[in-house]
């Protein structure tokens, strides 16, 4: 069955002001991403592999080109409508996890269901947390918590609302070996439960073989390639 | 999200980072403090004198009569509508020693005469003990007389002195330290004495035409409407030149002053809660840069603006209830606690409660404070791109404008703060200009602050520059994004401009009083002349050469009842020269000094209706035309005049002047005294005080150089109060200060760590440091000297109707001012950067 197109970018380019000028981030970039597919995102520091996530995930603007996410021209989308689809159909995962150092694993995993509407927040979130195994910490806050356990906070709270589409960025990068490869375990099988469709951007190359596809940025353009 | 979430995730959040909102609390607490004491000051001293309404007023009511006692008509009136009353005679004379050897003592008094049932409510205290009838009673040849202290030094006498008055010789049987009916003394310009009515028979004073008030105080039944009686009493005895108080209002003086320092007061405290303002905003955009990585993550998970807003809202409003509510009501407590202090020292009753209106007044100026300085940087953080708050990680000063609706919310704000300051405020105008004035001087600092960083950053390329290090790194600093150098500049600048405005006015003042007035004034002002004195005691005077000059003029005192035909209660004029009586006198032609700026003086020898010639700054403040009619009550009768002509009048030379001269065959047979002014030498003063005393003893003798000094204690006392809330400015200003340096710290440390690095030693860091707050220091000094000398020109110019100085001492006390609290807030906070190990913190950093 031919599978549904949830982002698509055309012409896709950033750039950044400098003292030296203009900095070309990306150039002219052209991505998809259908349902139930994993992308990692490849390639050298500075290629843009990040400020790509963080176009899709409507979190940057754009300088030309056209995103569509989930049907909607973001690039078009005001600050609050942006805000709207991504509590609906996005959820971010980063490299520092950024978990709300001031509320529990349990608050901060209901946020995102609170925003999105959602009734039995509680539950839900207990749920979730109980998958990631973290069932034992959910009222600990960020800082007693360990650094595997913080990312599987912040990825139980990308999850919550069970989104179509889930970005991470290096979310393995603060992580030692080991807990990392926990992650990613957990991740997969979460996404893969989830029946979400999943963009990664990653410097390890076992990880991006996990994925379906590997996209390779290289001075602001991809370079596409297949598992 | 429901609201209730909102709540609920606000007061978590608040968890990290309350050690920001210090500076905030501190500010917001002591500016509402300041503000709550000021309130409950003034309603303590409105408590006390409703409460003791009676006693301040002498009784439940007090008529007037100026220059005479009530007919026995009014007194039948007076006894009817009372249950008792007392008459008390009120009037300025002389005492004198009587002769010791050379020595020979004499000074102005104010008299009370009583009779046998004064006081009718509260009493008089007495040293030593004994009842005020024991002490004024004739005593073989004399009546007894009470005296203050004041008057005992000033004459070196003792209790049990004999006391000359007028003709008749008293002996003083004690003094008094309180005495009731204090409501009815006004400003006294002599020592208190009292008196026993009958013993002034004799005395050769209150002769037709002396200037003296009879006060009647009554005693009424308490179910007695106030109103009714008042109402029916001057009808009946309507033109009759009574004045009724009652204990509704019985002390409208001291309340008008009380007032009015409650206004300015409270003036110097919003100034002090602006600068807290400026402390709010500073901890609030610390607090936020804090929660940036939360706002982000926020917004990353689908949380608006709008929600962001209310959360952080929801914080900052919680936060400003407690400091604001804590200071009010500490304010109001503070002031239970110098209660008896304060009542040891002022001299009108205070009756120190919990008043909840200066409490709520001062709770909602400060919460407006809070608002109105937090929501900028709520805005700008709120509004900021995601990536932009987790990417930078130091505070950004470069806030940007808010869109259409938050700034309406913002006007929305100042504008409810500015009907606030206007409705507690007892003078509309003085408040619009002091509303201006924050706001021109806020707009004016803020530019000069970006004046300020654009040329320093242009001035370290210069070449000169580039060559003085620690100049170099003192102006880049200053010329950087982090904004704590606005903060220092705003916070310093306004309590600058507050000094230099007070400083300015009371130097102009001080001016007025003690260069020019000398110069031009007499030495003394003689009243209560009479007709058949004048010739001799010109005579008397002129004989022995101990004066230059002396002018006379005949003296009466009405007041004014109607302008036009129509009563002046009707007319809502507010102006001193309708407010009590007047001193009015006749002359066939104008004197020398005074010029006809409009119509004509009437012919001589003329016996027509009567007319007027008005001062004309008064006139036209009156909104009075050539034509109009005056009518005036004189010793009860109206007299109408029309106006004939506007005359220049200068009040301040303390020369002989009137508001209204009459055409002489209106008043020449009125009973009235002769006023004079003496120009002489001070080295013959007390030659010329002995003859007067002597051979007139019933004229008495104001000196003006002891007005002017009395007057000047009074300003030097109000400025001394000035210094105290100038002081409390420049603490709120410290603080702020410490929490706009104290929140760049870590840039400073850092900054420091690589120069160390780089090769800069401790000297060329601390020099870069203290140079950047001279010049931080001295530039809102400039500043403030230039906006307080605009501020104190319009207050001398427009409110005070004086001429304007430019006082550079008081200028340069600005400046170092400025350059002393820039340069001692700012060497604190260099102790940590000079002492860091630049290894610890950039191995930490990395």
């Amino acid at each position: 069955m031919k599978k549904k197109i949830l982002i698509q970018t055309t012409d896709l380019s950033l750039s950044f002001p400098s003292a030296s000028g203009k900095l070309q981030i990306l150039n002219s970039v052209n991505f998809s991403l259908f349902e139930e597919e994993t992308v990692a995102l490849v390639g050298p520091s500075g290629s843009g592999k990040s400020s790509l996530l963080m176009l899709l995930g409507g979190l940057e603007d754009s300088e030309s080109g056209s995103i569509i996410v989930n049907g909607s021209e973001i690039t078009k989308l005001s600050e609050d409508q942006l805000t709207n689809l991504r509590k609906n159909t996005i959820g971010i995962i980063f490299q520092s996890f950024h978990l709300i150092p001031t509320i529990t694993a349990l608050d901060n995993v209901s946020i995102p269901l609170e925003l999105a509407g959602y009734l039995n927040v509680k539950n839900r979130a207990i749920e979730i947390l109980n998958e990631v195994g973290l069932e034992k910490r959910l009222n600990h806050f960020p800082s007693q918590l360990s650094g595997g356990e913080q990312q599987r906070v912040a990825i139980a709270r990308a999850l919550a609302i069970k989104p179509k589409i889930i970005l991470a960025d290096e979310p393995t990068g603060n992580l030692d070996q080991n807990t990392g490869l926990k992650i990613i375990d957990l991740l997969f099988s979460l996404n893969k439960k989830n029946k979400s469709s999943l963009v990664i951007v990653t410097h390890s190359t076992e990880l991006a073989k996990k994925c379906q596809r590997q996209v390779k940025l290289e001075n602001g353009k991809t370079i596409e390639s297949h598992r | 999200m429901s609201n209730l979430s909102i709540i609920k995730f606000a007061f978590k959040d608040l968890r990290g980072g309350l050690s920001k909102f210090w500076i905030f609390f501190i500010c917001l607490f002591f500016g509402v403090l300041t503000i709550s004491s000021i309130g409950t000051f003034r309603e303590s001293i409105k408590e006390g004198l409703q409460t003791e309404a009676s006693e301040i007023l002498g009784g439940d009511i007090s008529l007037t009569l100026a220059y005479r006692g009530a007919s026995s008509d009014e007194l039948n009136e007076i006894k009817k509508i009372s249950s008792s009353f007392t008459e008390v005679i009120t009037f300025r004379s002389m005492v004198s020693t009587i002769d010791i050897g050379d020595e020979y003592n004499q000074a102005l008094v104010q008299v009370k005469s009583v009779d046998q049932k004064y006081p009718l409510i509260g009493k008089v205290t007495i040293e030593p003990e004994i009842s005020i009838k024991e002490a004024l009673k004739k005593s073989g040849d004399n009546y007894g007389i009470l005296v203050e202290n004041n008057l005992l030094e000033q004459l070196n006498l003792e209790v049990g002195s004999n006391l000359k008055l007028g003709e008749s010789l008293y002996k003083i049987r004690g003094t008094m330290s309180s005495i009731p009916d204090i409501g009815s003394n006004g400003f006294s310009l002599g020592s208190k004495v009292i008196v026993d009515t009958n013993s002034l028979k004799n005395s050769g004073l209150l002769k037709q035409g002396t200037l003296f008030e009879t006060n009647y105080y009554l005693k009424i039944s308490n179910n007695k409407d106030l109103e009714a009686v008042k109402s029916l009493f001057l009808k009946k005895f309507y033109g009759k030149g009574f004045r009724w108080r009652d204990t509704r209002n019985p002390a409208p003086g001291i309340e008008a002053v009380v007032n009015r320092l409650y206004f300015f007061l409270t003036i110097l405290g919003m100034s002090g809660l602006i600068i807290g303002g400026v402390g709010v905003s500073t901890s609030v955009t610390s607090y936020l840069n804090i929660k940036r990585g939360t706002i982000a993550t926020l917004k990353t998970i689908g949380a608006t603006n709008s929600i962001l807003t209310r959360i952080y809202l929801i914080q900052i409003l919680a936060m400003s209830f407690v400091g604001t509510s804590l200071g009010a009501i500490t304010g109001s407590y503070l002031l239970k606690l110098a209660e008896p202090s304060l009542n040891a020292v002022i001299p009108f009753p205070l009756k120190v409660e919990v008043f909840i209106q200066p409490i709520l007044i001062s709770l909602i100026l400060g919460t407006l404070i809070s608002l109105i300085f937090s929501l900028i940087p709520l805005f700008n953080f709120c509004d900021k791109k995601i990536t932009d708050l987790y990417r930078s990680h130091s505070i950004n000063s470069r806030l940007e404008l808010p869109n259409l609706r938050q700034l309406l919310y913002m006007f929305g704000l100042i504008f409810t703060l500015i009907i606030i300051i206007l409705l507690i405020s007892p003078d509309i105008t003085l408040a619009l200009w002091f509303i201006f004035g924050s706001i021109f001087s806020f707009i004016i600092l803020n530019l000069m602050s970006l004046f300020l960083k654009h040329s320093t950053k242009k001035l370290i390329t210069t070449n000169k520059i580039n060559k003085m290090l620690s100049l170099k790194l003192a102006l880049a600093s200053i010329g950087s994004e982090n904004g704590e150098n606005k903060s220092v500049l705003l916070s310093i600048g306004i309590g600058l401009i507050i000094l230099a405005t007070m400083g300015q006015i009371e130097k102009n003042l001080q001016f007025t009083l003690t260069n020019d007035i000398p110069k031009k004034a007499p030495l003394y002002f003689l009243i209560d002349i009479q007709k058949n004195q004048k010739e001799s005691l010109i005579d008397s005077l002129k004989e022995k050469n101990l004066i230059s000059d002396i002018k006379t003029a005949p003296m009466l005192r009405g007041f004014i009842t109607k302008i036009n035909n129509k009563d002046v209660s009707e007319l809502k004029i507010d102006h001193w020269a309708l407010r009590g009586d007047r001193g009015i006198t006749y002359e066939n032609k104008p004197t020398t000094a005074e010029k006809i700026t409009k119509g004509e003086w009437w012919p001589s020898n003329y016996e027509g209706p009567p007319l007027v010639s008005f001062a004309q700054n008064e006139a036209s403040e009156l909104g009075l035309k050539i034509g109009d009619t005056i009518t005036v009550n004189i010793l009860g009768r109206d007299l109408t005049g029309t106006i004939y002509s506007f005359r220049e009048v200068n009040f301040a030379t303390m020369g002989i002047n009137f508001l209204m001269v009459f055409n002489p065959s209106a008043l020449i047979n009125a009973p009235h005294t002769n006023i004079a002014t003496i120009y002489a030498p001070k080295k013959y003063e007390t030659e010329i005080i002995k003859i007067i005393t002597q051979k007139f003893p019933n004229v008495t003798s104001v000196s003006v150089g002891e007005t002017v000094k009395k007057v000047k204690d009074i300003i030097l006392k109000s400025s001394l109060i000035i210094k105290w809330c100038a002081a409390l400015i420049i603490f709120l200003g410290f603080f702020v200060i410490i929490g706009a340096l104290s929140t760049s710290e870590q840039n400073r440390i850092f900054e420091s760590s690589i120069l160390k690095t780089l090769g800069a030693s401790k000297k060329i860091i601390l020099l870069s440091i203290l140079l950047r707050s001279v010049i931080i220091g001295s530039f809102a000094g400039l500043v403030a000297i230039i906006l307080g000398a605009i501020m104190s020109w319009v207050v001398i110019s427009y409110f005070l109707n004086s001429e304007f100085s430019f006082f550079v001492s008081s200028a340069i006390w600005i400046t170092l001012t400025g350059i002393f609290i820039s340069l001692i807030t700012s060497t604190f906070f260099a102790i940590k950067p000079i002492n860091s190990k630049p290894a610890k913190i950039l191995k930490t950093i990395d």
